[in-house]
């Protein structure tokens, strides 16, 4: 009886983290397959995107196969943009405010990023977090190092809000390679 | 029961997980209402050796900001402000739809996207007690009409653009030329408030590049003819009452170019505004009796430095630089060229909540104009 209960539980919760049903990889995938071919210079036919689970908010992660071996970790997420007229309140980063921004990163099999792309930027403001200078400095770094170092890289002044939303994104892929 | 108890709990487990997330689909969703404000209130005090100068102490602005996102592609925002305890205008009210990633279309009452300050003039975004002097006589600031037009990102080129069609300014009003020289179009500005549309609209855009290190650039233009009631109930056949008319209208083109850094404790703004009139305007002002110049030149260096690494206190320089007519080709040559110079100190005790005071030096070349100002002020927002 117990057993029937937790097997109850179990599907309750599972139905909740799949409600989802890939809906951002769908939006995405030939932006990001075209980015993976140009990082890691393998073609679109070989790649795969294998669903592992979809993330305590709006994100989604998935194992990444190759024909003949695991290329590592997907998170495609939306999160927190700054919004109208200022990214720089230190405590509007966990409010509920409703503007946003896509973000993919995808890590090795080790939990090294190869790339974090802005996918799509929907905010009037905060958008220097988009550039693709600016990003390229999260590259060959750990996914986890920066729940211990939040200044493993530079912050973007006037974007802070939009700067620590995607370092609470890694943090949560973090957990979620931990946990996996 | 047995079946029940893990069921609430699920249940449980949901509500918390949409309680985390923004809920786009609930058109009732309190969560997709965002509410900001912002405000100022400044204390000028000018200092004269020879004249009393009464101070003057202002309730310049306190701005209320709503948003609503009603869903993932679409939103409305729009920015009430008081200004000087008495008077209320509408400075945004525009819906925002996402059309496909690196396309929004915008429509409503707009900002126009001129310079460092029009798009982003709250008071924690500029050093000085009151906005810089370009953004006030050569930009108009708040500047701000009713159009449409796209905007987007380009993430992977470091681009941001926006292309509008607003309606103009208004040049001519009630037998009242509203452009001179001292202050350019500041007395053209329609608000929204009833506006007159006389001929087409104007043109107003922005490209941003973002891709530098620590550093954004901007090239803004804003081109069209200015709006006029002289046209009002002529007779489409009546030549010269038209050509009369015509005199009220002042075709302008405006370009600005503006650069900010922050590297470190150190904060590099710079900002360069040309208009140019076309030769209309020698009518314009034999016509009003109005005073303005063929060209019209602005722009400002500042630097700004944090003392301390929370970026509580600051100090800042500027340089300032307005001519009212660069290209002095007509015959009343009454304009001059302003050199301005502007230092001064922020206290930011927490994040949103500013104490500034400043000293501005105007025409510091030439003794007869010269005059200092002090001046000391609050800025909010959050």
């Amino acid at each position: 009886m117990v057993l029937n209960k937790l097997l109850f539980f179990i599907f309750c919760c599972s139905m909740s983290f799949f409600h989802q049903d890939m809906d951002l990889l769908k939006s995405y995938e030939k932006s990001i397959r075209k980015t993976i071919k140009k990082q890691v210079g393998i073609t679109d036919a070989e790649v795969s995107f294998h669903l592992m689970q979809d993330g305590r908010e709006k994100s989604e992660f998935y194992q990444v196969l190759t024909a003949e071996s695991s290329l590592g970790y997907l998170m495609i997420k939306e999160v927190r943009a700054c919004d109208l007229n200022g990214c720089n309140n230190k405590n509007k980063e966990t409010s509920l405010e409703g503007e946003y921004y896509d973000v993919a990163t995808l890590v090795n099999n080790q939990g090294i990023i190869i790339f974090t792309k802005v996918l799509n930027y929907f905010s009037d403001y905060g958008y220097e977090i988009s550039s693709k200078r600016y990003l390229t400095q999260y590259k060959n770094k750990s996914v986890c190092q920066f729940a211990q170092q939040p200044l493993a890289v530079d912050g973007i002044s006037g974007a802070t809000i939009s700067y620590n939303a995607l370092i609470d994104s890694l943090n949560e892929f973090c957990d979620f390679l931990d946990d996996k | 029961m047995r079946v029940i108890i893990p069921f609430l709990l699920c249940l449980v487990f949901l509500s918390h997980l949409s309680a985390q997330t923004i809920d786009f689909e609930n058109d009732r969703s309190i969560a997709n209402l965002f509410i900001k404000m912002y405000g100022e209130i400044q204390y000028y005090q000018e200092v004269d050796t020879d004249t009393y100068r009464p101070g003057k102490l202002d309730a310049k602005r306190v701005v209320a900001l709503f948003g609503y996102q009603f869903s993932r592609n679409t939103q409305f925002i729009t920015e009430w402000e008081l200004e000087h305890g008495n008077e209320m205008f509408v400075e945004q009210a525009f819906i925002k739809h996402k059309l496909k990633n690196n396309l929004s279309l915008k429509a409503g009452v707009l900002l126009i996207p001129m310079g460092n300050i029009n798009e982003n003039h709250e008071p924690t975004n500029f050093f000085s007690v009151d906005r810089p002097i370009i953004d006030r006589n050569l930009v108009p600031s708040t500047w701000r009409d009713i159009g449409i037009g796209v905007t987007g990102v380009f993430p992977t080129a470091s681009l941001k653009y926006q292309a509008y069609l607003v309606n103009g300014l208004v040049g001519y009003k009630e037998g009242e030329g509203l452009f001179q020289a001292s202050n350019t179009f500041r007395g053209g500005r329609q608000k929204g408030i009833k506006t007159i549309l006389s001929g087409m609209p104007s043109f107003s855009g922005q490209l941003e590049y973002f891709g530098l290190s620590k550093t954004k650039i901007g090239l803004s233009i804003y081109s069209g003819l200015s709006n006029t009631d002289a046209y009002s109930g002529l007779p489409k056949d009546n030549s010269p009452a038209v050509l009369s008319a015509d005199s009220t209208v002042v075709y302008s083109t405006m370009t600005g170019l503006h650069a900010n850094s922050v590297i470190g404790q150190n904060v590099v703004r710079g900002q360069l505004i040309y208009n140019v009139n076309a030769d209309n305007v020698y009518a314009y002002n034999a016509k009003t009796g109005s005073d303005l110049g063929k060209s019209q030149l602005g722009a400002y260096v500042e630097y700004g430095r944090y003392f301390d690494k929370d970026q509580q206190w600051m100090g800042f320089l500027r340089y300032s630089y307005f001519d009212e007519n660069l290209i002095n080709t007509d015959l009343i040559n009454t304009w001059k060229d302003h050199h301005y110079f502007t230092f001064g100190f922020n206290y930011q005790p927490v994040n949103g909540a500013l104490f500034k005071i400043d000293a501005i030096l105007y025409d510091f070349d030439r003794p007869e104009d010269r005059r200092l100002f002090i001046n000391t002020g609050i800025g909010v927002w959050f």
